[in-house]
């Protein structure tokens, strides 16, 4: 669950009913006229399906209890100007409260959450009649395909609520709209500070580290280097645990020596040094931090696109620099002390003290991400053939320039350099990322939409690589559009992971839903080799989130 | 509309312009661990760091039109070595003198030695080849094709093309339906085993220093060599390679010895060198000059040089014939040249090769996608 800021609502609400009084002040004959005002209201209750992908010991319980309010106005001061403000206030229904003194607390008990999804000026004819700007916190939407826009990189993505996977992340940011022709138009887009797309609480799981039946160490994370270093950097790690029973080990590697020999090994390998046991071992919760790009003029971002319209047939070409929102990681340390006031990188780091186990040896694990700068030429468009079936054709084709980003991974142990080690993580070569789609409505109760799509949002070409995707869709509606059935997901044939999605929605009064659904990911729950970087599946591992059950009502206006 | 057309042409133009800016970028974090933890101080001598700090060091040597002539080759590779459990970190370092003939068509590449540095417990792991070992390994040199044009081959700026390498020890390939893959014999009396070193021994004999004892086995390394660039003043060709050992102990003169050793390549930092060392009409004496700052000092008489030091001096000259009693026989070998009436009497010989290369590649430049 996010933590929930502070922010007053009182004072939230004061401001809305300024901007209301303003607009009716200035509009004094009726200011229904000057002002809109719409939102929902939204109830989720979320319960989990599966004890699997979670942390241990997590068990089944309900995962949201959330509820959440949208506000909109678009204000109409005078003619060709427009304000927009969007708000969203999200309490969560869980109680964070841990002691008496929080239970004194209403925000403790009842945490609550506040953003402002946007917040903008629109001035329309600035100067000339085909010139509009936009100013302020917005959120852009590039691209002609549903959900997946490989074109669309402007904002970042919320990734907070799972099955909200499209949502964006506002960001501050001036845009400039040329209509020349009606065939024809431009939009032009300045972003001064880059904004990092939100993650979900499941990434956590990217470098989570795993412990067996026993409670001992199993495996940490691997580096984004090749499968051999990661083990090389196991080995050297593992050199300094106490010993096993040696002989058992050899059995187990089908080794049979005589007693001299066994003997002649113990000497060689100092066995009673070197031979090794992971519960020895103590390898604390690793740090991951980012690398964030400085408030630099040559840090901002910005986009162009012209968007041609002919007839039925729309398309755009498109150009962006920025920086890719997901975090690729960029280096790592390992440092393996007994005595963890001797740590070289003891002072680089923040170190919980009460994990320490001086009885062990201890392993700190430091990474850090960054985001790397990019160019996209982009392609999108969208027809509708009259001639074939009235089937509905999208696409979008993006290729991206990337920055060459190479990983470097160092161990030290008491303050001295055991290992280093580094490889490309994301090669300057170009790469695409493209959606196809096809959507047809069949009868007026069933609508399918088939789509194939060549990278995901977070996917940049790194080790993990450039994945494959099958998304599907059907929806079916009863009962004059009363009840819908939707069943959409998505299948990658890289590692054979899905997920499904399906939805049952009741609509008893216009303006009012109650859905029922589920979202669960299929797929290896672990690694298939995890020495592997790009070894993860996609929706099968933790990163991915738990499957979960879901109850929702919804009112808007 | 045509107002509308000419702001489309200079949207286009401002977008190509940025186009052209990619490309330049690039993330190191070698460079952001140096920056966080810097080195200063540290051993880079256990890391396998390929771009440390190179010493300062002169090179005054041939400079060529063409690419034929006697070069010295490293093959500098990341591995890790399982003697008995653990995989620990072991570099091989794979000596070759390699001669390219007139036409530039191939180049032929004669063993001298192979340096295995295991990074693990003790001597544990660590192994040695004799002389005899190698000097009968090096009487099946290897022929790579070059990629040079035979019409202008003064222009041939990229010679070694990506290709695959096999190197086998101690096996009869020519018996093998797929040598790059077919399983590896297993039993001395394997008729694909060959007693290569001719030793009375199966396959090649390595002396294991721990546990102490003689493995005969056989051996298959496969190159994949990136694409070999050639430096602007012609002295260098360098590309990165992957690679992948296979071996299997076929005889011992101790039972524990029979277990094999596994090899397992590491991706990351592979390269492969060349520096050429003479011509045919620029032969090696009183061409090949190191001098680095500290040696220069005391170049003239400094008869206490390391072996490592060549330089031009008469001291130098008589302290080489006196280090190299038997050239003759290795240069007859290694100078072996590939077609009838080509044959070049080269003086640089392997012997003299295992002693300077550390000083020789010590200022080598790294291939591109390695910097």
């Amino acid at each position: 669950m996010p933590s929930p800021t502070r922010t007053p609502i009182p004072i939230l609400l004061l401001s809305l009913f300024l901007l209301l009084s303003f607009s009716s002040a200035a509009r004094a004959a009726d200011w229904t006229d000057t002002v809109k005002f719409s939102g929902w209201l939204d109830s989720d209750i979320r319960h989990t399906l599966d004890d699997t992908r979670g942390a241990d010991g997590e068990g089944y319980a309900f995962q949201m209890n959330r509820n959440a309010v949208k506000l909109r106005l678009d204000i109409f001061p005078a003619d060709n100007v427009r304000a927009v403000l969007e708000t969203r206030m999200i309490f969560y229904g869980f109680s964070n409260a841990g002691t008496v003194d929080d239970i004194t607390h209403r925000e403790r008990i009842d945490p609550y959450h506040v953003q402002l999804d946007e917040a903008y000026l629109h001035a329309r004819e600035v100067g000339w009649e085909g010139l509009d700007i936009k100013v302020g916190r917005m959120i852009q939407n590039w691209g002609k395909v549903d959900m997946f826009n490989p074109t669309d990189n402007l904002n970042g993505r919320d990734l907070s609520d799972p099955l909200d996977f499209t949502a964006k992340m506002p960001n501050q940011m001036v845009e400039i709209d040329l209509y020349p022709a009606d065939w024809v138009s431009f939009n032009l887009v300045w972003i001064p500070v880059f904004k990092p797309t939100q993650l979900p609480d499941s990434a956590d799981f990217a470098f989570a580290v795993d412990y067996d039946g026993n409670g001992c160490f199993s495996s940490a994370p691997a580096a984004p280097l090749s499968p051999s270093v990661n083990r090389e950097l196991e080995g050297v790690i593992k050199k300094n645990l106490p010993a096993k029973d040696f002989e058992a080990l050899l059995a187990n590697n089908g080794i049979q020596a005589s007693d001299e020999d066994l003997e002649t090994l113990r000497s060689v390998f100092q066995v009673d040094k070197h031979y090794r046991d992971f519960c020895r071992l103590n390898f604390l919760p690793p740090e991951v931090r980012t690398v964030t790009p400085s408030l630099t003029m040559r840090n901002s971002m910005a986009a162009a696109k012209v968007n041609f319209s002919v007839s039925d047939f729309e398309f755009s070409l498109s150009y962006f620099y920025g920086r890719h929102t997901f975090p690729v990681a960029y280096d790592a340390v390992a440092e393996i002390s007994d005595d963890p006031e001797e740590w070289y990188t003891f002072d680089k780091y923040s170190i919980d003290k009460s994990k320490v186990d001086p009885a062990k040896l201890n392993v700190k694990y430091v990474a850090e991400t960054l985001y790397p700068r990019v160019h996209v030429a982009g392609f999108d468009f969208s027809y509708t053939s009259e001639y074939v079936a009235d089937i509905g054709f999208t696409g979008e084709m993006a290729v991206y320039f990337p920055e060459k980003t190479i990983f470097a991974l160092r161990a030290y142990q008491d303050g001295e350099k055991l290992l280093e080690r580094s490889g490309v993580n994301v090669p300057k070569t170009p790469f695409v990322k493209g959606v196809f789609g096809m959507d047809y409505t069949w009868t007026s109760w069933l609508y399918t939409n088939l789509m194939y799509a060549r990278g995901m949002f977070d996917e940049f070409n790194d080790r993990y690589g450039i994945h494959n995707y099958i998304v599907p869709m059907v929806g079916l509606t009863f009962l004059d559009s009363e009840l819908k059935i939707q069943v959409s997901g998505a299948f990658t044939p890289d590692d054979l992971s899905a997920f499904v999605y399906p939805q049952l929605t009741w609509i008893p009064h216009p303006s009012v839903e109650l859905i029922w659904g589920a979202m669960v990911n299929i797929g290896d729950t672990e690694l298939g080799d995890p020495y592997d970087y790009a070894s993860r599946s996609r929706f099968g591992h933790r990163t991915a989130g738990r499957n979960v059950g879901f109850m929702k009502a919804r009112v808007t206006w | 509309m045509k107002h509308s057309h000419s702001r489309t042409v200079g949207f286009f133009l401002l977008f190509s312009l940025l186009l052209a800016l990619a490309g330049c970028w690039e993330s190191s974090g070698l460079d952001r661990l140096e920056d966080l933890y810097p080195s200063a101080g540290d051993s880079d001598a256990a890391d396998g760091d390929l771009d440390a700090p190179e010493a300062e060091m002169e090179f005054e040597a041939v400079q060529a039109e063409t690419l034929a002539g006697r070069w010295a080759m490293l093959m500098t590779l990341n591995s890790t070595i399982n003697p008995v459990i653990d995989p620990w970190p072991m570099l091989l370092e794979n000596l070759f003198l390699v001669d390219i003939p007139e036409d530039q068509s191939e180049m032929r590449l004669v063993a001298c030695q192979q340096f295995a540095d295991v990074d693990g417990i003790g001597d544990l792991g660590v192994i040695e080849y004799s002389d005899e070992t190698i000097q009968k390994i090096s009487e099946t040199p290897l022929t790579i094709p070059l990629a040079c044009d035979a019409d202008s081959p003064e222009r041939c700026t990229e010679p070694v093309m990506p290709q695959k390498v096999l190197w086998h020890w101690g096996l009869h390939v020519e018996d093998m339906d797929d040598p790059e893959n077919d399983r590896l014999p297993e039993k001395k009396d394997d008729p694909l085993v060959w007693d290569q070193d001719e030793d009375g021994h199966a396959g090649v004999t390595v002396h294991v220093l721990s546990p102490l004892g003689y493995r005969y086995m056989v051996r298959r390394a496969i190159w994949n060599l990136g694409k070999g660039t050639l430096s602007e003043d012609r002295m260098w060709i360098t590309g990165s390679m992957t690679f992948r050992v296979d071996q299997k102990s076929v005889d011992a003169d101790r039972t524990l010895l029979l277990t094999d050793a596994p090899i397992t390549a590491i991706d990351e930092g592979n390269v492969y060198q060349m520096r050429l060392l003479e011509t045919k009409d620029q032969p090696i004496d009183g061409d090949l000059d190191f001098e680095t700052d500290a040696e220069s000092e005391t170049a003239d008489g400094d008869l206490d040089a390391e072996p490592d030091d060549v330089s031009d001096g008469d001291a130098d000259a008589e302290a080489e014939a006196e280090a190299e009693p038997e050239a003759e026989p290795e240069s007859e070998a290694a100078g072996r040249t590939f077609k009838e009436g080509e044959a070049v009497d080269y003086k640089y010989t392997c012997e003299r090769l295992i002693r300077e290369y550390k000083q020789l590649f010590d200022n080598a430049p790294l291939p591109a996608e390695e910097k």
